[in-house]
């Protein structure tokens, strides 16, 4: 299965870690490198290899955008720790007759969603600014 | 490249397990990828209970809340699903089965599949479903049920 959005992280240090290192998408570095060196995360982008469109969280500055265009920004006085969001979320939909939809019973794919954004404590509370982009870059704003 | 999930099965008395299952047809026999006319539940009696997982290979860091629910495929007089989601096996029976609440018929609003979390290749709980019928259940097919798997990954 191919994504249509695949994500690269930019660290501190100038560092880049792409999802794929290929274009056919064969060899892939895990999303739990990027957990490994969060502390040192500078910006986590999306890119949709279909349509070309870009999303970007920015955890330095607390931003969220979509090519130039900001779409979240919170006023954070004292910059606390931001920590990256980011999953997929998965729907798979069977029958449950005879007439299975795939040969093994894994389901057919109705939708996958990416969530993207960022979350950060103050004052014991959790705050999130979190996006969910389908792959035809429908989004909804959380 | 990510996590390929699919269903497998377990059966009788020593949970023999069937990966790559191609349907849970529900059945008056405990077996894997059933032929409906072939193993017809009596009006008024009940299915086989479906000891099925979900799982999951290949490469991911983690998947999370898992939810399953009967999406679409109404009920007929006296129909039921019943479901539950738990760590222990048990040899399928017709017996009502133990502690099973009705399938969710939306999306629920929490993970109903357990474990909370699966980070390396495996299997997630038993996932039991049991048909269950009533004497006003008419004959004939039931009505085709289409269920939603949905999950989290990265």
């Amino acid at each position: 299965m191919k994504f249509n959005l695949i994500w690269k992280a930019i660290f501190n240090d100038g560092t880049e870690l792409n999802q794929f290192n290929d274009k056919e998408q064969n060899i892939e570095n895990l999303f739990r490198k990027v957990l490994e060196r969060q502390d040192q995360l500078k910006e986590f982008c999306l890119f949709n290899i279909i349509t070309g469109k870009k999303y970007r969280v920015d955890l330095s500055l607390g931003i969220i955008s979509i090519g130039n265009k900001e779409i979240e920004k919170d006023q954070l006085k004292d910059k606390p720790n931001l920590r990256l969001i980011y999953f997929r979320r998965i729907e798979k939909e069977f029958q449950l007759d005879n007439k299975e939809i795939d040969l093994r019973l894994g389901g057919r794919i109705k939708s996958i969603s990416y969530f993207l954004g960022y979350q950060y404590t103050e004052n014991n509370i959790n705050h999130k600014s979190l996006i969910q982009i389908y792959s035809d870059d429908q989004m909804v704003v959380y | 490249m990510s996590a390929i999930h699919e269903f497998s099965e377990s059966n009788g008395v020593g949970a023999v397990v069937t990966d790559s299952i191609t349907n849970i047809n529900f059945g008056s026999t405990d077996d894997h990828d059933l032929v409906p006319a072939d193993y017809t539940i009596i009006a008024g009696e009940n299915s086989f209970h479906k000891c099925i997982r979900c799982k999951f290979s290949s490469t991911f860091t983690e998947i999370s809340n898992m939810k399953f629910w009967k999406s679409l495929g109404d009920f007929l007089t006296g129909e039921a699903i019943k479901f539950i989601c738990e760590v222990a096996y048990s040899q399928p029976a017709t017996t009502p089965l133990t502690s099973a609440v009705d399938i969710p018929v939306s999306e629920p609003g929490s993970a109903n599949i357990t474990p909370s979390t699966i980070s390396a290749p495996g299997y997630t709980d038993y996932i039991k479903l049991q048909e269950q019928t009533t004497g006003s259940t008419p004959a004939g097919n039931v009505n085709t049920k289409t269920f939603t798997f949905k999950y989290d990954e990265f």
